[in-house]
């Protein structure tokens, strides 16, 4: 079919426009305007696109049932040209909207030239352990300093409080976390709790969080601010605690007094360690001690620069006038640690001096004095990217902010939305994910990777700025919902959420969302009829749910024929789940961890073998707890299954065979 | 239907197993607890990591008595994950490990002293397999008094742990032959933990010569 190669085509080339658009974006009203409405139009072609991909899977999977003769006439049988004459006319109207859009883009006098960059950098082999090294650098002293103003006895209160202040990016949170975990510091205080608190300072929350934090599990949701008060002097009376709060904004005096009502239970020099981007937090909390976090000196700020450039292979040497460029570079970034590894990460692999002065002469240099931030150095950053970076590094913002990202996970929600199908010189997708999150790495876009026991990468996380930018640059398109706020800011495509928001996905605009994602340890629905709500949002390229009964929803998920990843955790599930899931042929990615079938329920699933057979594109299976499940079908003509987990299957007999060969 | 139809016939006989299909890419396989699942397709070319745990062995003989292919069975794998009371470590081919040259990192879990001793047989003196193991892990072995002396015949290993062993109370005198050895680690082993702080003790002189000892109590 050409109109179908032709719309391909199309939406392919406009896909880099709008990736490369986002500069232009900023600076004029109307083109953002004309750039959400080409997006409208993508998603619409995207979706018909995934039609064709979706009826081609089926037609597929319906000739290997079928023998050849019947095959030939299935082509021209009457559903299949009725879905062609329906498809011919969709395409119509949206090569219509297309031309429609790009006639008023020459009235906006945007360029068609897309400046596409390629990515020079080879990541080496080796940089999993570059990647991981502390290196934090000239903060030996600063932690003494800290732990000294930890140690001070106090005068009057039972807890005192020390901030941390300086700008973001200068590395607070890492202090403090080199004080955290300090020997001494854990022979100083009976216990000690972390909480990031971030922009919302609620106070309830946070000391969910610090009962969280203590008791090292999840704490009710609907436990009454009481009964976290009791659970609390509980565990902190008299004993001397230490308590960092990361990341403080509020500068309400009011909730502040509030909160620390509730702390002042502990024993005497109990100590709260505070970190802030403002002095005005920090006095409107009262702090003891201010801290004011100095920057590197020039020649620390040259070693990390240069340590990063080289990818932790200094010795090497560099050529004389880079290495004075550098110096300069390193010297502009006032000290602030994230500025030069951002800085770094931009400058891996680049060898012309040209390419460096343009580094140390940009203009975004007076936008960071201006803002007093360093957001537009990570920006620059962001725009050396190629575009299919960035679209992945612009999706991270549906993890809410501090969040610990699971490598596996990303990388497969990622591969969900098509956003790894790019370097056909790697074949295997995952591996193209597993080179992303080591740029992202590499580059500082993602720090603080875990580490598994195989010594592959197992989770990281964004730095505040990072996950800033992520959202700036996601624009409306990604959000996370935490349930503080009561209605939806426009209109998202991808969405992860809480507990608290679920009455919010009722106004999520069905048509255009693709990703859906009950955060982990949320609990989801109870009532097995509200949960019917997901099978609106037909276009679902990522479903993950938790905690949930999901019996309406069993029988009506077929419906969601786009899904490529699906996780259900610990849900509440009909036997109609296994037909619907056979329905979802372009699934890749499938964790079921449901109960609440029977074991003579499962035996009428065993006349049906196709419930995973049809599944031709999946990639990983991890099936756990049906406990009554005695037969998989045939799963060895899968042809891209990589991974399969099953456990805690007691009954399972029989993964089957298609054709036995018997002697 | 064909496939449950064969139900009826396929009990029994082990050499049916050599008849079953491999997976053509599966790369990583993971059985917990499936007590009862004796036929599935063999996996040889397995590459990235395989665990059975209380499950049946039948799967894995199948796998590796399969001698049909061009490269032998599990040649590519690199995390081996093995353990649980009832599995049948017995049954399993004494020389099944020889294949393994991609091996780099080994856990063994939840056995008794009593499977311990059986699979010593796995790794003989003259055992010049697993060249590329880096790195055990042993765990959860409440009955076990005394390390086996195997593990010194592994000699490309780099990193020992050693985790809830409550009556171990010392290692094998051969550790010292393992000179590619940087990393010992021993949590909750209250015992061995006690003989490893005194370093006067014979088992302090089996380990002195490791450059990152790690000792930890029950967590």
């Amino acid at each position: 079919m050409n109109e179908v190669e032709r719309l391909k085509n199309t939406v392919e080339s406009i896909r880099n426009v709008l990736l490369d658009s986002e500069d232009k974006q900023e600076q004029n009203h109307a083109v953002k305007n004309w750039i959400r409405r080409l997006k409208d139009v993508m998603n619409f072609a995207d979706n018909l696109l995934d039609e064709f991909v979706i009826e081609d899977l089926r037609h597929k999977a319906d000739a290997r049932q079928k023998n050849k003769v019947t095959k030939v006439f299935y082509s021209l049988s009457p559903n299949r040209i009725a879905f062609r004459y329906m498809m011919a006319h969709e395409i119509e109207k949206i090569l219509k909207k297309f031309t429609d859009v790009v006639d008023e883009m020459s009235k906006l006098n945007l360029s068609q030239n897309i400046v596409v960059i390629m990515q020079t950098d080879s990541v080496r082999r080796e940089t999993s352990s570059f990647v991981l090294e502390s290196d934090i650098i000239g903060r030996e002293n600063k932690k003494k300093e800290i732990i000294n103003l930890l140690r001070q006895p106090q005068r009057d209160r039972n807890v005192s409080l020390i901030s941390i202040v300086g700008i973001g990016g200068l590395g607070k949170t890492a202090l403090a976390q080199l004080v955290y975990n300090d020997k001494e510091v854990e022979n100083i205080f009976e216990k000690k709790i972390w909480v990031c608190v971030s922009e919302n300072f609620d106070v309830k929350t946070i000391l969910m969080k610090i009962l969280e934090s203590i008791l090292n599990r999840k704490v009710d949701e609907n436990l009454s601010l009481d009964n976290l008060q009791s659970n609390l002097r509980q565990n902190l009376s008299e004993r001397k605690y230490l308590l960092v709060l990361d990341d403080i904004w509020n500068e309400s005096h009011q909730k502040w007094i509030e909160l620390r009502t509730y702390l002042m239970c502990g024993a005497k020099e109990s100590k709260i360690l505070v970190t802030t981007r403002s002095k005005t937090v920090a006095q409107t909390m009262g702090v003891g001690e201010l801290y004011v976090l100095n920057g590197l000196n020039p020649e620390e700020s040259w070693g990390l620069l240069n340590n990063i450039i080289t990818y932790g292979n200094e010795a090497q040497g560099m050529h004389e006038t880079l290495e004075s460029i550098g110096k300069e570079i390193a010297e502009k970034c006032s000290g602030v640690p994230l500025a030069i590894r951002t800085l770094g990460g931009l400058l891996q692999g680049k060898s012309k001096e040209s390419e460096w002065n343009n580094v140390l002469q940009g203009d975004f240099w007076r936008l960071c004095q201006d803002e007093n931030s360093i957001t537009p150095v990570l920006k620059l950053s962001y725009q050396n990217l190629s575009p299919q970076h960035r679209q992945c590094f612009a999706y991270c913002s549906i993890y809410p902010k501090d969040w610990e990202i699971e490598k596996d996970e990303w990388i497969q929600l990622c591969m969900a939305q098509g956003y790894l199908e790019c370097s056909p010189e790697i074949t295997l997708i995952e591996d193209v994910g597993n080179q992303f999150v080591k740029i992202f790495l590499t580059k500082s876009f993602f720090q603080d990777a875990k580490m598994d026991e195989d010594g592959d990468i197992y989770s990281f996380k964004m730095h505040d700025l990072m996950h800033d930018l992520a959202m700036q640059v996601a624009g409306k398109d990604c959000c996370s919902l935490d349930g503080e706020a009561n209605e939806l800011v426009e209109r998202p495509m991808h969405v992860s959420f809480q507990h608290k928001a679920i009455g919010l996905l009722d106004s999520l605009d069905a048509s255009r969302l693709r990703t859906l994602v009950l955060l982990s340890s949320s609990p989801g629905w109870t009532d097995g009829e509200e949960s019917s709500v997901i099978s609106n949002f037909k276009h679902l390229r990522v479903l993950k749910l938790s905690d949930s009964s999901l019996t309406k929803l069993s029988f009506s998920i077929g419906k969601l024929k786009h899904l490529r990843c699906l996780k259900l955790y610990d849900c509440r599930v009909s036997i109609d789940i296994f037909k619907s899931i056979s329905k979802l042929i372009c699934l890749q990615t499938m964790k079921l961890q449901v109960y609440g079938i029977s074991p003579w329920e499962f035996r009428v699933l065993l006349y049906d073998s196709k419930w995973l057979s049809s599944l031709t594109n999946i990639v990983e299976i991890s099936i756990t707890y049906c406990v009554g499940l005695q037969f998989l079908p045939p799963l060895e003509r899968l042809p891209f299954l990589k991974s399969l987990h099953i456990s805690f299957l007691r009954m399972l007999i029989y993964i089957c065979y298609e054709k036995p060969i018997l002697p | 239907m064909g496939w449950c139809k064969m139900g009826g016939y396929i009990h029994s006989s082990q050499s049916r197993h050599l008849s079953f299909p491999p997976f053509p890419l599966l790369s990583q396989l993971s059985i917990t607890g499936c007590q009862n699942l004796i036929h599935m397709p063999t996996f040889p070319k397995l590459d990235k990591s395989l665990e059975l745990n209380v499950s049946p062995v039948e799967a894995l003989n199948a796998t590796v008595n399969n001698q049909s292919l061009s490269l032998p069975a599990l040649s590519m794998l690199k995390s081996l994950c093995i353990g649980g009371h009832t599995l049948a470590v017995n049954k399993i081919p004494e020389n099944w490990m020889q294949n393994l040259t991609s091996l780099q990192n080994l856990q063994i879990e939840y056995f008794s002293r009593l499977q311990f001793q059986k699979i010593a047989s796995w790794f003989r003196d003259n055992f010049n397999s697993l060249p590329s193991l880096q790195k055990i892990t042993l765990q959860h072995c409440d009955d076990l008094k005394e390390l086996p002396d195997w593990i010194c015949n592994l000699s490309s290993l780099q990193h020992v742990t050693i985790r809830y062993f409550t009556h171990l109370a010392s290692v094998p005198e051969g550790l010292s032959r393992l000179t590619k050895l940087q990393t010992l680690e021993i949590i909750g082993c209250p015992l061995l933990v006690k003989e490893c702080e005194a370093q006067t003790s014979a088992t302090w002189r089996n380990i002195a010569h490791i450059p990152n000892i790690i000792l930890r109590d029950l967590i």
